[in-house]
């Protein structure tokens, strides 16, 4: 059962509470997979980029004990 | 120089970057912090940043506009609250040639708002929207 961090921005960050959480997994889970399980109602519509220690992942990606995830929302910078 | 900053942006520092004796063109880009959006008064911004994942994509659009352009790319964003009127986002882009000078700048901008991991939070009298980059094709 892999263990991760999970870092929260912007609206998703807002709907936690916090910038970084740690939760425990199924085995075999994808990224997607851990988003799903954390949101849902509009957030779970979002267009969202998916980053595992610090470098674009996709949503497929099956996770590791240790991963730090990053979940992105639409970007607004600029 | 490219980066985040939580404080003023030192536009001057940025345009300094990109000095270069064979450069003809330098064109430094602020965006800017505006006070309103579709008539609701704006009284600040506030940005965040995934830092570990901007800093390389900052990079990535410098070389592309290298590679692209053959242009020299300094760009710092700035984080946390902005007041109005401040500089939110310095590009300075410096070039042999006047055309690839706007084409980068033009470039590195745009490039930025589709792929640069950071939110704006746009903070009215009455609450507050995380606004989402309309992207356009490079």
């Amino acid at each position: 059962m892999p263990t991760l961090t999970i870092r929260l921005f912007a609206q998703l960050r807002e709907a936690k509470g916090v910038e970084t959480l740690t939760t425990t997994v199924a085995d075999g889970s994808t990224l997607r997979d851990v988003y799903d399980q954390l949101f849902n109602g509009p957030l779970k519509a979002l267009p969202i980029a998916f980053a595992r220690n610090h470098t674009y992942a996709k949503p497929t990606d099956v996770v590791a004990d240790g991963d730090e995830l990053a979940f992105l929302p639409p970007v607004g910078g600029g | 120089m490219l980066g985040l900053t939580p404080g003023p942006i030192d536009v001057a520092a940025v345009r300094s970057a990109v000095d270069d004796p064979g450069f003809g063109a330098i064109l430094v880009f602020e965006g800017v912090a505006r006070n309103r959006f579709n008539g609701r008064r704006v009284t600040h911004l506030a940005y965040e940043a995934y830092e570990e994942l901007a800093v390389p994509v900052l990079q990535a659009i410098a070389d592309e506009c290298h590679e692209k352009f053959g242009a020299k790319c300094a760009i710092v964003h700035r984080t946390g609250p902005v007041p109005i009127e401040d500089p939110t986002v310095v590009i300075a882009v410096g070039t042999p040639h006047r055309p690839a000078c706007y084409d980068a700048s033009r470039y590195a901008l745009e490039a930025l708002k589709a792929r640069l991991p950071v939110w704006k939070k746009e903070v009215y009298d009455d609450g507050h929207d995380w606004k989402r980059n309309q992207v356009t094709d490079e």
